[in-house]
């Protein structure tokens, strides 16, 4: 797991940092830290459910956000828990694309313990950076 | 925190940091905030709001409330004013959960005959009305149906029998927002919002029991004209356009952001992004807005139905003969046009308010005929532990564009309160003292603590000595659902 909580940057919401070696990495840790947001147990997700995505994004940060917007989005509008089970990603002149396999499951009240509701990822604070460490995103989740 | 550097003080309660504190602001940006809160001001909020001055149009000052933090754009507290020719309107001034706010219901019954029921009366709502993540509302809507409710917002409820007409004049802007207008929504949002309506969401959302105490009278007159006397049990919940209203939010975020740049607007925040009111762009968000605010309305007219359901399934008397009469409804996260008086002249504004609350006094036109006389009630709401309020609008919040404050406001992180309590000792603790919780979340719960929020009793009481608003009635919590 190479996501982090921060603890001290949002007082009502949930400040995420990751660490990780590819940009297709930070979308796959980005998933893990959203489902481990919203529920206690997000092992529980099970894998019945496939969902097709595609997305195109000027720039990471933004590939990032509309990527969490779009899980946000079937979590309410089709009560899907979602992580990523195929990720192409490619670099454009225009920017950047995706193309996603997702897997998950109908949210289950019983078995699927909810920890809080993520009703949005924000701009605030939003980056996503490249260095020689690898790439680093923090992103803002409003609950 | 340390006050920043040329902030100056106004009187004992407002404070303002001049257009000199950073370059770009057109206005000053005044904090209303005993020098007590102010010290807990967290540093984001002066430099969220002396962003919100940079904007377009504003007008005179901005301001912050007395429970301000820092948020989205504006920080929640926020208030500004736009002259609406040359102004912008923008979503981060509104917050994503557009319209979120309170109703205040009150009965007839008297704390003694509640308590013996209350852990029944608790345990039905939470089956009644359906809180946190995948909760769905119990009616089912076709896309045309929702598109109505989007127009008529809570009177679409009263046609269909899910209350009472006069609910409707107890709520702001009688719970409906003109110039509506679904075809500026986006199909996404729709998704999100059409099987919400009557939920309550999850995170600071709630519905509470609670009582007024014997000392929670603060304006005997007013309490009486209101019918309102000490041991009363009344129910007070927060709530506003769930998924619907994030999604709006979100999408005219990014649409702005990409407006700006052909209108010739930089901001200094993402999260600021806005439109000239008059461009289309702003008039379709202004639209949709309201759209949302329409859901929101009839989201809580929805619960209230409920409310009276479970009341009647309860004590077995019908909501009539118990007294279930709205008090008032408001709205803490809106922008509305309204005319005020500046400086001798009257201007036409749009005024966002962002975690902050419309206040205005005596006479005000939006007010039926029996709270003329009194004013606009205000509904504050502190935490699960702590207790909530009734106030009323003055004439002296002209200062802050008629607003006031709208909850007590964090303390600490939900990752803080979490290391701090737990909730099943929490759940335990406040059973001990009377208070029935009933959660979807332990961890939620634990991140609602009490000690996770300031001190609301401070909170009103600035904003009463600031001339915002007045305290009327002070309520205890006896039970709580939340999500």
């Amino acid at each position: 797991m190479s996501f982090r909580i921060e603890e001290d940057v949002a007082l009502a919401d949930v400040a995420i940092q990751i660490q990780a070696d590819t940009l297709e990495a930070v979308l796959r840790e980005s998933t893990e830290a959203l489902l481990s947001v919203q529920l206690e147990n997000p092992n529980a997700v099970g894998s019945e459910v496939v969902r097709k995505v595609e997305l195109t994004a000027a720039a990471p940060d933004l590939l990032l956000y509309k990527f969490l917007q779009e899980l946000i989005y079937l979590k309410d509008a089709h009560k899907l828990l979602l992580r990523i089970k195929k990720l192409t990603l490619a670099e454009r002149n225009d920017g950047f694309s995706v193309s996603a396999t997702l897997m998950g499951e109908t949210f289950d009240l019983q078995r699927h313990h909810q920890s809080v509701d993520v009703k949005a990822a924000t701009f605030h604070g939003l980056q996503v950076k490249e260095s020689h460490l690898g790439w680093q995103a923090t992103f803002i989740l409003d609950i | 925190m340390p006050i920043p550097r040329g902030m100056t003080k106004i009187t004992e309660d407002i404070w303002e940091l001049p257009r000199s504190h950073k370059p770009g602001m057109l206005v000053p940006a005044r904090i209303f905030a005993t020098p007590s809160l102010l010290e807990k001001t967290d540093a984001g909020v002066f430099d969220q709001i002396s962003n919100v001055a940079c904007l377009p149009g504003v007008e005179k000052y901005v301001c912050c409330m007395p429970d301000g933090h820092w948020g989205y754009g504006f920080p929640i507290g926020g208030v500004a004013a736009m002259r609406l020719d040359d102004g912008v309107v923008s979503p981060g001034g509104i917050g994503f959960d557009i319209n979120c706010g309170m109703r205040l219901v009150a009965t007839q019954l008297k704390v003694e005959e509640v308590r013996p029921k209350i852990q029944a009366m608790v345990d039905l709502l939470f089956k009644r009305v359906p809180t946190g993540a995948g909760a769905s509302g119990s009616i089912s809507l076709d896309r045309n149906e929702f598109r109505k409710i989007l127009r008529m917002g809570a009177a679409w409820c009263i046609e269909r029998g899910y209350g009472w007409p006069e609910d409707l004049e107890r709520t702001e802007n009688a719970g409906c927002a003109p110039d509506a207008n679904p075809d500026v929504v986006s199909a996404r949002a729709v998704d999100r919002g059409i099987d919400q309506i009557g939920t309550l969401g999850s995170g600071n959302h709630y519905l509470e029991i609670q009582t007024i105490p014997p000392d929670g009278i603060y304006d005997s007159a007013a309490a009486r004209a209101m019918n309102l006397f000490p041991g009363q049990v009344v129910v007070m919940f927060h709530c506003g356009s769930r998924g619907f209203g994030h999604q709006v939010a979100s999408d005219f975020m990014e649409s702005f952001l990409t407006a700006m740049p052909r209108h010739g607007i930089q901001v200094p925040d993402r999260q600021l992004a806005c439109a000239p009111i008059r461009s289309p762009e702003g008039q379709a968000y202004l639209s949709a807005m309201r759209c949302a605010i329409n859901m929101a309305f009839a989201n809580r007219q929805m619960i209230l139905h409920r409310i009276r359901e479970v009341f009647l399934h309860i004590f077995g008397q019908t909501p009539e003969s118990l007294g279930i009469r709205q008090i008032y409804d408001i709205s803490h996260n809106t922008a509305k046009i309204e005319e005020i008086t500046l400086d001798g002249h009257k201007k036409t504004l749009l005024v966002h308010r962002k975690g902050a609350t419309r206040s205005y006094g005596p006479d005000f036109e939006d007010l039926p005929p029996a709270l003329k006389p009194l004013g606009q009630p205000v509904i504050i709401g502190g935490s699960m532990e702590t207790g909530s309020y009734l106030l009323l609008g003055q004439a002296s919040a002209q200062q802050a564009f008629f607003t006031t404050a709208h909850g007590a406001g964090r303390l600490m992180s939900r990752g803080q309160a979490k290391k701090i309590y737990q909730g099943r000792a929490l759940f335990e603790q406040m059973k001990s003292r009377g208070i029935y919780v009933r959660s979807h979340s332990w961890t939620g719960l634990a991140e609602e603590a009490g000690g996770a929020y300031k001190d609301v009793h401070e909170v009103v009481a600035c904003a009463e000595k600031a001339g915002l608003s007045r305290r009327v009635a002070r309520f205890v919590p006896l039970g709580n659902i939340k999500g």
